[in-house]
């Protein structure tokens, strides 16, 4: 449901590269709750639409896609009938979280705020 | 089985507290507790399934290692996760040593929107 919204609603900033998000209310709700960027990229493996700059968004792409095919690889391995859903990846600073489907991967890159106890 | 033991002069007090905690929880089917080399040191599954999910499981977080300090800045992973249908995995570096627990993850919120 959410993805075909999402393309319905996209207002494409220029012509040629039809990758930015803008003005898009469901990519600024994710925004508000302190989501940094968000990125979908299809089964190939190829970025569709990004809220980062295209060079980010490729190099970001390319480090992704073969870590969650990796990943399902190992999933499967421990069990065939068994296949990844999400992956979330934390470290100190950010966090990625990445929706697998079989046709898209949606990730998500949030900023995480330093708490002092 | 108990797992793979080493002597007990070598296992930490600090691996068994862990692992004893770990498997408290709740929602917890399973814990592994792999050393810096990713050998498996404690764990409650059999030696088979533990040997092979601490080897996939740690080539998939050096990866993920990989990937983060290729970012900018580069960072450290604090925790991996990986949701599969049936269940939870959460791969958390600490140190020398490398936590591994399967849990099962309750779809809890969409089952409260019916």
């Amino acid at each position: 449901m959410s993805i075909d919204i999402k393309r319905r609603s996209l207002k494409k900033r220029n012509s040629g590269g039809a990758k930015s998000y803008e003005g898009d209310s469901f990519v600024q709700n994710f925004e508000k709750r302190g989501a940094r960027e968000i990125i979908i990229i299809d089964a190939a493996g190829k970025p569709v639409r990004s809220t980062v700059s295209q060079r980010r968004t490729y190099m970001y792409a390319a480090q992704l896609q073969p870590l969650a095919k990796m990943s399902r690889n190992v999933v499967r391995d421990l069990d065939p009938a068994n296949d990844v859903t999400f992956l979330r990846i934390r470290s100190d600073s950010h966090e990625v979280h990445m929706s697998l489907n079989p046709e898209f991967i949606v990730v998500v890159i949030q900023k995480l705020k330093i708490r002092k106890h | 089985m108990q797992g793979y033991e080493v002597q007990p002069k070598r296992t930490q007090s600090y691996v068994d507290e862990a692992f004893r905690l770990l498997l408290e929880k709740p929602g917890v089917e399973e814990v592994l507790i792999m050393n810096h080399s990713g050998v498996p040191v404690k764990t409650s599954m059999s030696r088979q399934d533990a040997l092979q999910h601490a080897c996939l499981y740690d080539n998939l977080r050096e990866k993920t290692q990989a990937f983060l300090q290729k970012l900018e800045p580069q960072q450290n992973l604090a925790m991996l996760r990986v949701r599969t249908r049936l269940h939870e995995v959460l791969i958390t570096p600490d140190g020398k040593i490398t936590m591994l627990v399967v849990q099962n993850a309750k779809d809890k919120y969409l089952k409260s929107l019916d």
